[in-house]
């Protein structure tokens, strides 16, 4: 019993149909992102000015994500026009290039994961004040404003530490090197920080804070609360991850299906070359529309 | 662009020869659109320094470029610009109805039960 309409042209719709399969099951990924897309628009225009983390994504690795699955896309598109014209190895060669750019996607985006699994934030009991530690400057601004929570890497701990972990392994203090606002700010969210600091002047001095920042010895007991940058940490990691992690697992999908039409799959090419060209279209329609999500993605959680 | 005929829907294939000749314009536009979506990436993150007024010009710029740069994808890339009705229709409304959850969503925010500060 054969498949119907895999190469030829169904009268009623013009297309052969795993073409207008694969564009519904599209509308229904839509459906599925902007779900989580608007929930992330919500979350964030719901947050009060100053209480929306920054200066915690990478820009430039984000930026060089975006560009390594432009290039993937490319990379398919003209595997298929190779695959049209009867070329072969063109096409494997493509394919291979896409598959490299996959990976490398999956690993930049794995090394920023477990960077932000051993970032931590630190939330005291009671607040400590910016003039007796003047490391922590970068934490807050004006200089009377009581720092509540401290952000950095902390020595000597690997990722996935909570307070309780701390407190079994009997550590007394930690030492934590401060680095808020650890990546350069946008010009929106430094707007946005003047505005809700209310002193424009006192703000600059904050910006330059970085790693080189001297560490802060911190008392187990004047720890409130203490998370990663993990989904527990709060809303804006919860909806990072969610959106992010379901994007890369998109991303993998669509790499593990091309490599199995390249290797195994590619004895298609030789019973029924239509048929592979096609079922490559149909790939490749997927993987357009991971990296649209992405080129969304990337404005709204990297930028605004 | 019209003349290029997607052959993958013919039951008889055709010879190498001539959709090397069809298909050489078909690849010179990819490398173009791909031009065009670089640009694109770059004056996205070029947007991080500059300072707009308002948080709407902010946001508007941004999915302005990004919703550019989605229009090239899928018209070029994913074929759209050679128009099978049938897709338009699947995608028109997909859009539609997109469009309609997103419009629910906004609009419920102004009857948003008030339950002190975590909630404007």
């Amino acid at each position: 019993m054969k498949i119907p309409y895999t190469t030829e042209i169904r009268e009623d719709t013009g297309l052969y149909n795993g073409k207008l399969g694969m564009w519904l099951f599209l509308a229904s990924e839509v459906m599925l992102f902007g779900a989580l897309f608007s929930a992330y628009v919500f979350l964030r225009i719901g947050a009060r000015e100053g209480e929306w983390p920054h200066g915690l994504l990478n820009i430039p690795i984000g930026a060089l994500n975006t560009l390594v699955l432009i290039t993937s896309s490319l990379t398919v598109a003209l595997s298929w026009t190779a695959l049209k014209t009867g070329d072969f190895q063109r096409y494997r060669r493509f394919q291979i290039v896409t598959l490299v750019c996959a990976m490398l996607f999956l690993g930049i985006k794995s090394w920023e994961y477990f960077d932000k699994f051993s970032h931590y934030e630190i939330w005291l009991n009671k607040p400590l004040s910016a003039q007796e530690y003047p490391q922590l400057a970068g934490q807050s601004t004006e200089v009377d404003r009581p720092i509540t929570s401290i952000i950095g890497h902390i020595e000597g701990a690997g990722p996935f530490e909570t307070l309780a972990s701390l407190q079994e392994a009997g550590t007394a203090t930690v030492n934590i090197h401060p680095d808020a606002f650890h990546y350069r700010l946008s010009a929106r969210q430094q707007a946005e920080r003047h505005k809700a600091e209310r002193s424009p002047g006192k703000v600059k001095a904050a910006h330059t804070a970085t790693d080189d920042q001297a560490s802060v010895s911190i008392d187990v007991s004047r720890i409130s609360r203490m998370s990663a940058f993990v989904p527990r940490h709060g809303t804006f990691f919860a909806t990072y991850f969610t959106l992010t992690g379901l994007h890369a697992l998109h991303v993998l999908g669509g790499a593990l299906a091309f490599a199995f039409v390249l290797w195994p799959g590619a004895r298609m090419w030789r019973t029924d070359p239509q048929r592979y060209t096609n079922s490559v279209e149909c790939l490749g329609l997927f993987w357009h529309f991971v990296d649209l999500v992405w080129i969304f993605l990337f404005p709204i959680l990297y930028l605004l | 662009m019209s003349n290029i005929s997607l052959s993958a829907e013919s039951a008889v294939p055709s010879s190498p020869s001539t959709d090397a000749h069809e298909f050489r314009g078909e690849q010179k536009l990819y490398l173009a659109v791909y031009a065009v979506l670089v640009v694109g990436t770059v004056l996205t993150v070029a947007m991080y320094y500059v300072h707009f007024e308002a948080l709407w010009q902010t946001v508007g710029v941004a999915l302005l470029i990004a919703a550019a740069k989605a229009t090239f994808v899928a018209a070029i890339f994913m074929h759209l610009w050679h128009g099978q009705r049938d897709v338009y229709k699947v995608v028109f409304y997909t859009v539609v109805i997109v469009a309609f959850l997103f419009a629910l969503t906004v609009f419920s925010r102004f009857s948003l039960p008030t339950l002190g500060h975590y909630l404007r």
